[in-house]
């Protein structure tokens, strides 16, 4: 990698304050689709290089800006851990996609705002709310596992992983079955369409429904969390719509697309390793310890930070404005902090990974999306027999702002 | 032994809890509101193992000598 492969009319955009020596051009992080290099094994090998590095700007609509790439975990907690100078006001750039304005809720919140949401949501995410929910997650898992098994393969992608997340997101926010098909459809659009079109396609189907959904539950008050959002209170007050749209979309692009994203990898990995596959259903109790590990070794999301007062970090000077990427895949296979991190090994002690980031914005699906992995994986060794990748096909790990498998041909006997 | 968690920085990621739930104990929301506490001899190793467990070094542990 080399400052001589960027163009000079790229260069000029670049801060004066960015080092010359760190900048790097903009394919190098997992968006370059062009290379055959597994996005983890590429990210590994960052963390023998600088500290921090500068990705210059690019001509990617979805990442026109170039951005300070900070690649040590210890540098990563210390932006996440600093929000009130490392702000996430349109992080994600989905509400502008449909033509909107409103911030995601409360992703997109910096404190103390941020808190006063989160203290709202809370409670509907976390353990003992999650705990509640088992026995309807259990049930969607099974339905979609019954509906394959005695067939002896399947597309996993197709057949559990995307369709599940989904199903259990109806079941949150109190939608009807015959939904389903319209959702699985936008968030193909929303999350997947390589052009800007589709994209936008799926963004306005999701806000569509999303605004009506709004004004049948302010119509009539229902108990699930579509419910909740247009009837509780903060400060007093109910939310308005831009705020409720902010937790319905909120729960949209998070919901889904990074529960599926980690399945089919985590599912790859079992269909890859028989000898692990044995192990756990010989021992189910191992289950949510493996979990753990295969949401440190596979962390999928990147995400973005802006930087609202000049601060030095990582050795060098990041002045407000700056964006700074972080990787949680990076933070989660930092040498420093993980021996062997490109190792699965499910005993790995301590194993306190970021898959689902530091901080205040710590993933409020996070206890939702562990139970989530936790029953596919058990009911899938429970019901099905030993898994492997159809003979003669490659399942690569495909570059973007989120890590996945594109598709997942499993057999096994029938 | 004691063990001292850093409230600010509790982001209820609930490891600890995952850890040792014979010794930590979460709020409703899954944040850990403990004040200092003492560890019983016989969990000492299981406080260990839940502060080791916390992302965001948000635990201490506070391996005092007895008096005397």
């Amino acid at each position: 990698m080399s400052t001589a492969q960027i163009p000079p009319e790229i260069r000029a955009k670049i801060p004066d304050h960015v080092p010359t020596e760190l900048v790097r051009p903009a394919g190098t992080m997992m968006f370059d689709k062009g290379s055959n290099t597994c996005p983890y094994d590429r990210m590994s090998q960052m963390h023998g290089g600088p500290r921090v590095f500068y990705r210059a700007p690019s001509s990617d609509p979805f990442n026109p800006q170039g951005a300070w790439v900070v690649t040590r975990a210890e540098d990563i907690r210390a932006v996440m851990q600093q929000p009130e100078i490392f702000s996430s006001k349109a992080l994600t750039g989905f509400p502008q996609l449909g033509g909107e304005n409103f911030d995601l809720v409360p992703i997109e919140v910096d404190p103390p705002l941020h808190g006063k949401y989160r203290a709202l949501l809370n409670p509907m995410f976390s353990p003992k709310a999650i705990g509640a929910m088992e026995e309807g997650i259990r049930t969607r898992a099974v339905g979609l596992i019954e509906k394959v098994v005695a067939n002896g393969r399947c597309e996993f992608v197709e057949a559990f992983g995307r369709p599940f997340p989904v199903s259990v997101f109806m079941q949150i926010m109190g939608l009807p079955e015959a939904d389903t098909g319209k959702l699985n459809e936008w968030e193909q659009g929303l999350l997947h369409s390589p052009t800007v079109p589709e994209r936008q396609a799926g963004a306005r189907g999701f806000l569509k429904y999303l605004r009506a959904l709004i004004a049948e539950r302010r119509a009539m008050p229902t108990d699930d969390l579509a419910g909740f959002a247009v009837s509780t209170e903060m400060e007093g007050r109910p939310l308005d719509d831009e705020e409720v749209m902010g937790v319905y979309y909120l729960m949209v692009v998070a919901g889904l697309d990074t529960v599926a994203a980690s399945l089919g990898l985590h599912f790859r990995h079992l269909a890859q390793h028989r000898d692990l596959q044995r192990r756990l259903r010989s021992e189910p109790s191992l289950i949510p310890d493996a979990v753990e590990e295969f949401l440190r070794r596979y962390a999928i999301v990147t995400t973005n930070r802006t930087v609202t007062k000049d601060i030095d970090l990582a050795g060098v000077a990041m002045k407000r404005g700056d964006k700074v990427t972080c990787s949680t895949i990076l933070a989660s296979l930092d040498p420093a902090e993980f021996d062997d991190p490109l190792e699965v090994d499910i005993e790995r002690s301590p194993n306190r990974h970021v898959a689902f980031s530091y901080g205040p914005h710590r993933c409020l699906g996070s206890h939702l999306a562990r139970r989530e992995l936790t029953i596919a994986m058990e009911e899938w060794l429970a019901r099905v027999p030993e898994f492997h990748i159809a003979e003669g096909e490659d399942v690569p790990v495909v570059p973007g702002q989120l890590l996945s498998v594109d598709a997942l041909p499993l057999e096994w006997r029938s | 032994m004691k063990i001292v968690v850093n409230h600010e920085k509790c982001s209820g990621h609930a490891r600890c809890f995952a850890a040792a739930a014979d010794f930590f104990v979460l709020d409703d929301d899954g944040y850990n509101r403990m004040p200092p506490t003492d560890v019983p001899k016989a969990l000492a190793e299981a406080a260990r193992k839940g502060a080791r467990a916390c992302p965001e070094r948000a635990i201490t542990v506070v391996e005092e000598e007895a008096p005397g």
